[in-house]
C-alpha cells in the first residue's frame, strides 16, 4: 500500500511518466522536426504510441527563393495515429 | 559536459551511482540534436530514458518551451549534466 | 573355397598357379591379371607333385548318396562311353543365349564385393590362352614357387568380372576352355575333396550375399561349428567314397596330363555358378553329386534365381526339405544335415528361394557316422539333429522370402520406422482417441460431473470430429501447440536476447532495434528508500490534492487495482455444484478477491479525512477531476458493496461544491456557453459517474435520500449548485426517488414527514431563484435537465408550491413554446417535450398552452 499511496514513487522509472499520461493530452517531439499533440491511448516500452485527436506540426525550412531562412509549419490532423517508437525524441505532458 | 561528474552534488565514482545521486536535482540533458532540456530529474533507466520535471527546452541557448513533465527517449541522449 | 570369396588357398598352393608376379612386384602395382596362366605349363616343368600340394581336405569330402550318379552320368559300367548323357554342352548350348543374358544381368548386379565369385573359370583360362599365354610364358621363373609371397588374386578377379560380358562362349572359346578343363579335371580324379564343397557352396554366395538375413548368418555360423565337430569324426569314413563316385565322370576327361595332378584347383571350383551352364557342366564330375536329371532340367521357379544357379552342381533330390542356406565356404557342410530320412517330410520342395535349395541337397550322411555310436549317443545325436532340423526348416521357410525387398525398399521401411520412433514421444498420443478422452476426463473442471454428461461436454468441445476432420484437427492442434511452445520458449529467454560475445578482450554486446542495449545498470530506489525522502513524505501527508501528477498517479493506481481485479475475476474457479461447502480453490480465490477489493478501495482514497478548512478538495474528488478516473467509477462500482457505494455517494454529495464539474459548471456573468473543456467534463461526469450513483439511489430507502438531501442543504450552497447541470442532476436524483417511494407507499408516515420537511427546505431556498437555474440563452442550449428538475420538484410540491412554480417559470415555458415554432421541427419538438414534462407533472398539458396561444 505504501508505494501506491506514495505519489512520488509513481515515477519509479521514466516510462511511468508516460503511463501517468495515459488518456491525457501529450506533446510528442519526433525526429525530422515534427511535433504531435494528442491524447495518449497506448504506449509500450519502445515508445510506440497510439494517439487520438492528433494535431501534427511539421517544421519546414522555407524553400521560398527570396528567403531561405524562414521556417514554415505544416499542420495535419489525424483522428488516430500510431507512432513508431524509434522516431520519438521526447514525450511531454501538457499542463 | 566533461565536468559533469565534478559538478555533481557529491563525488561519485561510476555513472550509475552518479545518476542515482542526482535524483531530484536540477540537471541539463543534451540531446544528439543539440537541444537541451533543463529540469529536475525524476528518474533514469538503463536505456537512459529520462523523466524530467518542470522542464525548460533550450535550442541554441534560447529557451523555446516549458513543459511540466518530460520523458526523453534514451537513444537521443548525448549527456546528462548536473546543474549547480 | 571361401564363402566370402577370399582366396584361402595356402600360399604354396597359390604359388603353383599364381606365381609371385614379376609384372606386379608390389601390392600397389598393377598386376597382370593373367600372370598366373602361364603357370599351367611351368607346372609340368617344375614337376609338381600332387602329394606336395594336397592339403588332405579332399579326404574329408562327403561322398555319400551318390547312388544316382549312375543314372545321371550313365553309370560306371559305361564309363568308357559316356555317350550323349554327359553332353551337357550340347543340351545347354540350345539355351545358351538365354543363359548368357542372365549372366549379363548378374554381372551388372551389385556384386562388386565378390568379384572372384563371378569369374567363369574357363574365361580366366581361355582369354590368356588367346592373348596372354604366350607372352607370359617366358617370364616364368622358378622363384615363383617360393611360398613366401601371398599374391592377392582379387584384382584378377575383378578384371574377369569386367570382361565377363564379352566372354560369350563361342565355339572357339569353349574349345580353349575344354582344353584347359581337361587339365583341371584331371586332378579331380583324385579324391580331392577340398574342391568339392566349393561348388556347392559358391552358388549361393555371390547373388545372395547382400540379402543375407540374420537367420542365414546364424545358420552359417552354426553350421560351421557343427561341421568342424562332425568333420573330426567323419573323416575316416568318408575317405574311401569319393574315388568311386567320381569314376563315372572320368571318361570325358580325355587328355589328362599327369603333370597336372598335383595342382590344386581351388580357384575354379569357387565360381562354378558363374560359368555358363554349358561350360559348367564340364566341371560337374569333380564334386560328388547326386543330381537327378529331372531336377537339373527344372526351370527356375523363382525369377530371382537365375537358371544357372538352379542348375548349379547342387543335388536337389525330391522330397528333401529346403535347407537353410548352408555356408558355402564349409567344406563339410554335408555333415550339417545328418538326419534320418524319415524325419523329412516327403513334400515337394517349396519354391526354392534364391539360393536356399542349393544347400539342402546333401544326402543323409548320418548313417555311417552313427554306426560307431552307442545307442545313447545315437538318440542324443538324433535329438540334436531333429532339433536342428526343425530350426533349419523354420529358417528355410522364412528364408523363402529373402531377397524379396531391395535394399532401397528396406531403407525406406527403416526410415518410416525411425520416423515413427522419433515422433512417438510427442505425437503418438495425439492420434489416440482414448488417450485424449482420458486426459479430458482427468482435466475436467468438475470432478462431480457424471461421466456420461461429460462425454457430451467433451464431444461438444471437440466438435464432430471423425476420420479426416479429426486428423486435420490434430494437425491444427499440433501447430497451435508448436506456436505456444515457440512463444513460451521466446518468453523463457528474454535475457538471452542480448547478444554478447565474450573473448579475451572482454565482452562485446550488440544491440538492435528489438533488443536495445541497456547502457547503464541503474539501481532502482526501493519504495522504502523513496518513502524515507522527507520531501515525498510531506507530499504524502497533504496529498497536495492539486498536484496533477499525484492525481494522475492515483488514477493509475485505481486502474492498476481494477485491472488486477479484472484479471483475477477471469481466474474464478468453476462453480462447485456438489455441495454448499466451497472448495479450497474457491475460498482462496474469494480471499484474494477481497484483498484486491480492499486495495482498490484504498487506491480511491475515499476514507481519507475531509479537511474542512482547506480549499483543496478531498483526494477522491481531486482524482475524480481526471477523465479516466470518472471512467473508472462504473467499473469500481461492480466490485464494491452497498456500504462503499453509499460512502462514495455521500462523499461526492457533501463535496459537490469542490467537484470540478460544479465548480467550473456555473455560467459566469455574460457567458453564453461553458468552455469546451468543462462541457467535456460535465459530459464525462454525467456519462460515467452519475449512472452508477443513480442506480444506487434508485434502490435507496427514503431515509437515506432524506438524509443525503439534508446534508446537502446544510453544507452546500444550493443556489450555486442549482445553477449547474450536475448540481441540478443531483437534486433531481434525490427528489424524484423520494417521490417514487412516496407514491409506491414504500415509506412509513414518519419517513414521509421527514422527507417533506427536507423538501420544503429545498423549495424555500429555490423558490425565488427558479429562473436562475436556466442556462443563459436557453433557446440555443439543451435545457432538458432543467425541466426534469422542475418536473421532479412539481410532483412533490403542494398546491401552493406548484402555483409558485408555475408563476416563476411561465416565462421560460412561453419562450420554449415560441422557440419551438421557429426552431427546426426536430429541435422544436424536443423543446416542447421537455417543457411538457414539467407541465405534465403539474397536471397540465402543453397542448392546451398551444391552443390558448
Amino acid at each position: 500500500m505504501a508505494d501506491t499511496e506514495n505519489g512520488a514513487s509513481a515515477v519509479a522509472e521514466p516510462l511511468d511518466l508516460v503511463r501517468l499520461s495515459l488518456d491525457e493530452v501529450v506533446f510528442v517531439k519526433l525526429r525530422g522536426d515534427r511535433e504531435l499533440r494528442g491524447r495518449l491511448h497506448a504506449y509500450d516500452s519502445h515508445c510506440n504510441l497510439v494517439l487520438g485527436e492528433v494535431e501534427e506540426t511539421i517544421y519546414v525550412v522555407g524553400d521560398d527563393e527570396d528567403d531561405d531562412e524562414t521556417i514554415r509549419t505544416v499542420k495535419k490532423n489525424s483522428e488516430m495515429l500510431f507512432v513508431r517508437g524509434d522516431s520519438v525524441v521526447i514525450i511531454a505532458t501538457t499542463t | 559536459m566533461a565536468d559533469a561528474p565534478v559538478d555533481a552534488p557529491t563525488s561519485s565514482k561510476d555513472p550509475s551511482s552518479f545518476l542515482s545521486e542526482i535524483h531530484g536535482a536540477p540537471i541539463t540533458v543534451k540531446l544528439n540534436s543539440g537541444v537541451e532540456y533543463k529540469g529536475e530529474l525524476q528518474s533514469v533507466d538503463g536505456y537512459m530514458n529520462i523523466a524530467l520535471e518542470n522542464t525548460e527546452e533550450y535550442v541554441n541557448g534560447q529557451r523555446k518551451n516549458r513543459y511540466g513533465d518530460v520523458f526523453i527517449r534514451g537513444n537521443n541522449v548525448l549527456y546528462i549534466s548536473a546543474d549547480k | 573355397m571361401s564363402f566370402f570369396g577370399f582366396d584361402n588357398t595356402l600360399p604354396r598352393d597359390r604359388a603353383s598357379h599364381a606365381p609371385h608376379p614379376k609384372q606386379a612386384p608390389g601390392f600397389s602395382q598393377q598386376r597382370d591379371a593373367f600372370a598366373g596362366l602361364s603357370q599351367n605349363e611351368t607346372k609340368e616343368a617344375d614337376g609338381y607333385d600332387f602329394e606336395d600340394t594336397y592339403d588332405g581336405l579332399g579326404d574329408e569330402l562327403d561322398e555319400g548318396d551318390d547312388e544316382l550318379n549312375d543314372e545321371t552320368f550313365g553309370g560306371s559300367s559305361s564309363a568308357a562311353a559316356p555317350g550323349k548323357d554327359f553332353d551337357f554342352f550340347g543340351s545347354t548350348a540350345k539355351v545358351a543365349n538365354a543363359i548368357n543374358e542372365e549372366q549379363l544381368l548378374y554381372a551388372r548386379g551389385p556384386k562388386k564385393s565378390q568379384p572372384s565369385q563371378q569369374v567363369p573359370p574357363q574365361q580366366r583360362q581361355a582369354k590368356p590362352a588367346l592373348s596372354y599365354a604366350a607372352a607370359t610364358k617366358p617370364k616364368v621363373v622358378p622363384k615363383h614357387q617360393i611360398p613366401t609371397e601371398i599374391p592377392e588374386l582379387k584384382p584378377e578377379m575383378s578384371l574377369w568380372q569386367n570382361t565377363s560380358p564379352e566372354a560369350t562362349p563361342t565355339t572357339a572359346m569353349s574349345a580353349h576352355a575344354a582344353v584347359h578343363f581337361r587339365h583341371v579335371e584331371s586332378q579331380e580324379q583324385r579324391p580331392q575333396q577340398t574342391a568339392a564343397p566349393a561348388p556347392t557352396a559358391a552358388p549361393g554366395a555371390p547373388v545372395q550375399r547382400k540379402y543375407k538375413s540374420l537367420e542365414e548368418v546364424e545358420a552359417e555360423i552354426l553350421a560351421k561349428k557343427q561341421a568342424k565337430l562332425a568333420a573330426a569324426s567323419q573323416q575316416p569314413q568318408q575317405l574311401p567314397q569319393p574315388v568311386q563316385q567320381i569314376q563315372p565322370t572320368q571318361p570325358i576327361q580325355l587328355n589328362q596330363q599327369d603333370g597336372w595332378q598335383g595342382r590344386p584347383v581351388q580357384p575354379f571350383p569357387q565360381h562354378p555358378q558363374m560359368v555358363p551352364p554349358h561350360l559348367q557342366q564340364i566341371e560337374l564330375p569333380f564334386p560328388p553329386r547326386s543330381i537327378p536329371p529331372q531336377q537339373n532340367q527344372r526351370p527356375p521357379p523363382n525369377d530371382r534365381a537365375p537358371e544357372h544357379l538352379q542348375r548349379g552342381p547342387m543335388p536337389q533330390p525330391t522330397g528333401q526339405l529346403p535347407f537353410p542356406p548352408m555356408q558355402p565356404g564349409q567344406p563339410f557342410q554335408g555333415n550339417n544335415v545328418l538326419f534320418p530320412m524319415g524325419m523329412i517330410g516327403p513334400g515337394p520342395v517349396p519354391g526354392p528361394g534364391p539360393h536356399g535349395p542349393q544347400f539342402m541337397g546333401v544326402p543323409p550322411l548320418g548313417q555311417p557316422q552313427m554306426i560307431h555310436m552307442s545307442d545313447e549317443e545315437k538318440t542324443k545325436f538324433l535329438e540334436d539333429e531333429s532339433k536342428r532340423l526343425k530350426r533349419n526348416h523354420k529358417i528355410a521357410q522364412l528364408s523363402r522370402y529373402n531377397g524379396l525387398m531391395t535394399p532401397s525398399d528396406k531403407n525406406f521401411i527403416t526410415r518410416i520406422q525411425l520416423q515413427q520412433l522419433v515422433s512417438v514421444n510427442e505425437d503418438s498420443f495425439n492420434e489416440d482417441f482414448y488417450y485424449q478422452v482420458y486426459m479430458a476426463i482427468r482435466a475436467r473442471n468438475n470432478p462431480q460431473q457424471p461421466l456420461n454428461q461429460f462425454a457430451q461436454t467433451y464431444l461438444g468441445q471437440q466438435g464432430a470430429r471423425g476420420g479426416r476432420a479429426r486428423r486435420q484437427d490434430n494437425h491444427l492442434l499440433r501447430m497451435q501447440q508448436q506456436v505456444q511452445r515457440a512463444v513460451a520458449a521466446a518468453k523463457a529467454r528474454p535475457k538471452a536476447s542480448q547478444l554478447v560475445l565474450e573473448g579475451t578482450l572482454g565482452k562485446i554486446s550488440f544491440s538492435n532495434v528489438k533488443t536495445p542495449k541497456p547502457l547503464l545498470s541503474i539501481k532502482k530506489q526501493d519504495s522504502t528508500g523513496a518513502a524515507a525522502d522527507p520531501n515525498q513524505k510531506t507530499v504524502h501527508s497533504t496529498f497536495a490534492g492539486i498536484d496533477r501528477r499525484s492525481i494522475l498517479a492515483a488514477a493509475e493506481d485505481i486502474y492498476r487495482s481494477l485491472l488486477d481485479l479484472d484479471s483475477h475475476e477471469r481466474k474464478q474457479p468453476g462453480q462447485n455444484l456438489a455441495g454448499n461447502q466451497p472448495d479450497v480453490a474457491t475460498v482462496e480465490w474469494l480471499e484474494t478477491r477481497d484483498s484486491l477489493i480492499v486495495k482498490l478501495w484504498r487506491s480511491m482514497r475515499i476514507m481519507e479525512p475531509i479537511n474542512e478548512e482547506s480549499d483543496a478538495p478531498h483526494p477522491f474528488i481531486a482524482i475524480l477531476s481526471v477523465k479516466k478516473a470518472k471512467e473508472a467509477i462504473p467499473r469500481v462500482f461492480r466490485y464494491i458493496d452497498i456500504e462503499q457505494r453509499i460512502t462514495i455517494l455521500t462523499l461526492i454529495t457533501i463535496s459537490l461544491e469542490k467537484v470540478d464539474v460544479i465548480k467550473d459548471g456555473r455560467y459566469s456573468p455574460g457567458e453564453c456557453s461553458l468552455p469546451a473543456e468543462t462541457k467535456r467534463k460535465i459530459e464525462g461526469f454525467s456519462q460515467y459517474v452519475l449512472p452508477p450513483l443513480l442506480s444506487y439511489v434508485s434502490e435507496a430507502q427514503l431515509d437515506v435520500i432524506t438524509g443525503l438531501l439534508g446534508i446537502l442543504i446544510s453544507r452546500i450552497n444550493v443556489l450555486l449548485l442549482s445553477q449547474t447541470q450536475i448540481g441540478l442532476a443531483f437534486l433531481t436524483m434525490f427528489t424524484s426517488r423520494a417521490e417514487i417511494i412516496k407514491q409506491a407507499g414504500l415509506a412509513d408516515e414518519e419517513q414521509v414527514q421527514n422527507w417533506t420537511h427536507t423538501y420544503d427546505r429545498l423549495f424555500a431556498i429555490l423558490e425565488d431563484h427558479l429562473l436562475d437555474i436556466f442556462p443563459p440563452q436557453r433557446a440555443q442550449v439543451d435545457d432538458m435537465y432543467v425541466w426534469q428538475f422542475l418536473a421532479s420538484m412539481a410532483v412533490g410540491a403542494n398546491m401552493q408550491q406548484q402555483q409558485k412554480m408555475v408563476g416563476a417559470v411561465r416565462g421560460p415555458v412561453n419562450d420554449n413554446v415560441q422557440a419551438s415554432k421557429t426552431l427546426p421541427q426536430e429541435m422544436g419538438q424536443q423543446k416542447l417535450a421537455n417543457t411538457n414534462l414539467f407541465l405534465l407533472a403539474l397536471g397540465l398539458d402543453i397542448k392546451e398552452l398551444l391552443k390558448s396561444n
